[in-house]
């Protein structure tokens, strides 16, 4: 039991101290990572080319965050009006990079040459032959996906930097954004990779 | 060692409506009041945004351990939410907050079926009022022959979104008018909290301008006038000796299981929702009331009610930018306020922005993977013309036997056998289900071929949103549990609040409702000690 009193309460807010009893779920534990140059290289491959490769790089390197930072098991938002409670799948980090490392002897065994060196039609080309049919009924969500590279595009496509890229103006979505705004056409978009 | 707690008014549960009951009550009156939680106290607003980060990024629940494992009804379970926690569902909480139509109080005076409320529209009027206010709700007035009020609303609407204002003059070119939907959230700065900044994650607010009945609790504990016991599981209520009046309640603390807990109050109030109120009614069973407390009529965890969704998605001739604003909607209360019909169908009519089907995916419609360039190209061509998603709450009369029961076979860690939910329509509703959802379709075809768009996806839910009932309220002892005030038949000192003593669940979001029926709760269980 917690019995909170106003003094107990002024005092904890006081200290800057929240009042949370139930264990801290922010967490940065480093988990296992996928290799980072064959990442760059996907998103050279598999995004859209207006991001420019510095753009492309980015988003890889925020894919590689999402997986250090993801926690197998974590609890799920219950929906609004629903009893079930769900968890987080385990961790995808060693299938998919068993994957990449399936790419880069594939690009061996194919081209004679690492992945990284391929052109990205070749990177395609191998990329769509792992991939099987995955997504065929959409977009699986980020950490459901079988295949990394199915992530990786479901991590892009997924982010308020795509939706701003599909219509060609900066709606920003799930961004702090001015209410007295929105009644307007939002802005045209800068491309800000 | 027995731990013995009092105060004047113990209220069970604290989630929306035992926010309003509280704060009411030490508003206009001197009197000590306990809130007892069996959930988690969240007061973690320094960490929202990362767990809102977390919710988007992983999907991770943006309130973590606001549920108590073993504590959840079995059954027919649509609509119930695992929140156990200081906040309640409303933890959760969308803002969505109509109130519920005139019509809805009259049923069997206007339509000659279900049953009327013991109380009109127009004597909720101004609770209505109060609870919008004190939860800070942000509306514009509709139409006043469809959407009738006294008083404007606390706060300037939320302005429609250029998405929004395209599809009202879509909408209303099939001859509808379109408002958009009440919300609490601030538009101008209220009551200490911010101000909505289309963050568009509305069951988890940052900045703290979708109300949330924690902000409610933490005012209170600052100004010191509650108390709030958290992680106490009211197990039972006892009657006091010779007497109908609650005596005490028998709490246990989840830390301290083993150290029995007496309540001790003037008055109790149950606030625990629809499930947990009639569960510990039902619970609290003893020799003189073997059916449960206040159980004379066999009512209590009877008529559980809730109404169904009608959803369908529309392709429009037009494009729109999804995204400026999605959870914000229109409204339409047209079809919720029927003269005289031949048969009762009662909805309301809701549009939004959507994105389905105009989002980016992974394989074009021969089943050829999008990568490189493709992707995007391909979204862009899709995203030339938009989506309007639209959806009709349509009422549902219960049955006397649409029931929330104990189930003996299955109890919690303390032995308490959890409840079973089994919603069942009543007998009217049963025959006009199916020609409800054909006429929803139908208006759906009607308003796409108005505006020139094509109708795709319409689907029935199957459970129940927004439920309530269990301890309906009504004038006669014999055929409601509790009387318009929320005040127990049987019982003198106890009252049930909100979301159970629902008589019907109307065709809209229930939450300035329940928060309605708190308020007037509170003016009647405030008589009882002076004023401040």
């Amino acid at each position: 039991m917690l019995r909170v009193t106003r003094r107990a309460f002024v005092r904890l807010f006081a200290a800057g101290t929240a009042l949370l009893l139930v264990p801290r779920r922010i967490w940065s534990r480093v988990r296992g990572e996928l290799d980072a140059s064959m990442l760059a290289a996907l998103g050279e491959a598999l995004l859209p080319g207006e991001l420019g490769a510095e753009g492309q790089h980015q988003v890889a390197e925020e894919f590689g965050r999402w997986v250090r930072e993801y926690r197998p098991n974590a609890e799920l938002s219950h929906p609004y009006g629903s009893a079930e409670l769900r968890w987080a799948p385990e961790d995808p980090t060693p299938r998919w990079a068993a994957q990449l490392t399936a790419l880069e002897r594939g690009a061996h065994d194919r081209y004679g040459a690492p992945f990284v060196e391929l052109s990205s039609d070749r990177r395609r080309e191998l990329v769509r032959d792992q991939i099987g049919t995955e997504g065929t009924d959409g977009f699986p969500s980020v950490a459901r996906s079988r295949h990394v590279a199915v992530a990786f595009l479901a991590f892009f496509y997924e982010s308020p930097e795509a939706t701003n890229l599909a219509h060609g103006v900066a709606i920003d979505p799930m961004s702090c954004r001015d209410l007295a705004q929105a009644p307007e056409i939002p802005p045209p978009l800068e491309i800000r990779r | 060692m027995k731990r013995i707690i009092e105060s004047d008014v113990c209220i069970v549960g604290a989630g929306m409506t035992a926010a309003m009951v509280a704060e009411k009550l030490t508003d206009e009156r001197e009197l000590d009041v306990l809130v007892v939680e069996a959930g988690n106290p969240i007061f973690n607003y320094d960490d929202r945004f990362e767990l809102r980060r977390r919710w988007i990024a992983y999907g991770e629940n943006p309130w973590p351990d606001d549920h108590i494992e073993d504590q959840t009804p079995l059954g027919t379970a649509h609509g119930f939410s695992r929140t156990m926690a200081v906040g309640g569902l409303a933890l959760h909480y969308g803002g969505a907050s109509p109130r519920y139509s005139p019509e809805d109080f009259r049923l069997r005076s206007l339509y000659g079926i279900g049953d009327d409320w013991p109380i009109t529209y127009e004597e909720l009027d101004p609770f209505y009022q109060e609870a919008e206010e004190r939860m800070g709700v942000a509306g514009e007035q509709g139409p006043p022959e469809l959407d009738p009020r006294s008083k404007p609303y606390p706060m300037p609407a939320i302005p429609r979104s250029y998405n929004l204002e395209r599809l009202r003059e879509w909408g209303e070119s099939w001859g509808v008018p379109f408002w958009t939907n009440p919300q609490a959230k601030n538009t101008v700065p209220y009551r200490g909290r911010g101000v909505c900044c289309r963050l568009d994650t509305c069951n988890i607010c940052p900045v703290g301008a979708r109300y949330s009945p924690d902000y409610t609790f933490r005012d209170l504990l600052e100004k010191g006038r509650i108390e709030l016991i958290t992680r106490t599981l009211v197990r039972r209520l006892v009657l006091a000796a010779g007497s109908d009046r609650i005596g005490h309640a028998v709490g246990v603390d989840r830390d301290s299981p083993d150290d029995p807990m007496e309540i001790r109050a003037r008055t109790f109030v149950l606030a625990a929702g629809y499930v947990w109120s009639p569960h510990l009614l039902l619970l609290s069973a003893e020799s003189r009331y073997p059916e449960g407390l206040a159980n004379r009529s066999g009512l209590v965890g009877k008529y559980l009610a809730g109404h169904r969704a009608v959803t369908g998605y529309v392709d429009l001739p037009f494009a729109l930018y999804p995204g400026m604003n999605a959870h914000n909607s229109l409204l339409s209360k047209k079809f919720q306020r029927p003269g005289p019909v031949d048969r009762y169908v009662r909805h309301d009519f809701r549009i939004w922005e959507a994105s389905s089907g105009d989002e980016g995916r992974i394989r074009d419609d021969s089943g050829r993977a999008l990568l490189g360039d493709e992707g995007l190209a391909d979204w862009r061509e899709r995203a030339k013309t938009g989506t309007a998603r639209l959806r009709c709450y349509y009422d549902v009369l219960p049955a006397r036997e649409s029931a929330l029961t104990l189930d003996r076979g299955t109890r919690n860690r303390w032995g308490d056998p959890m409840p079973r939910l089994d919603f069942r329509d009543g007998e009217e509703s049963a025959a006009l289900r199916g020609a409800t959802e054909e006429r929803i379709r139908s208006l759906f075809e009607d308003l796409a071929r108005a505006g020139s768009g094509t109708l795709r996806g319409v689907r029935a839910s199957e459970g129940k949103e927004h439920p309530g009932g269990g301890c309906r309220m009504g004038d006669d002892p014999a055929s409601s549990v509790v009387d318009a005030y929320g005040r127990s038949h049987d019982h003198e000192n106890l009252f049930v609040v909100g979301a159970p003593t629902l008589v019907t669940a109307g065709c809209n979001n229930s939450a300035p409702t329940l928060g309605a029926l708190g308020l007037l709760a509170a003016s009647k269980i405030g008589e009882e000690f002076p004023a401040r």
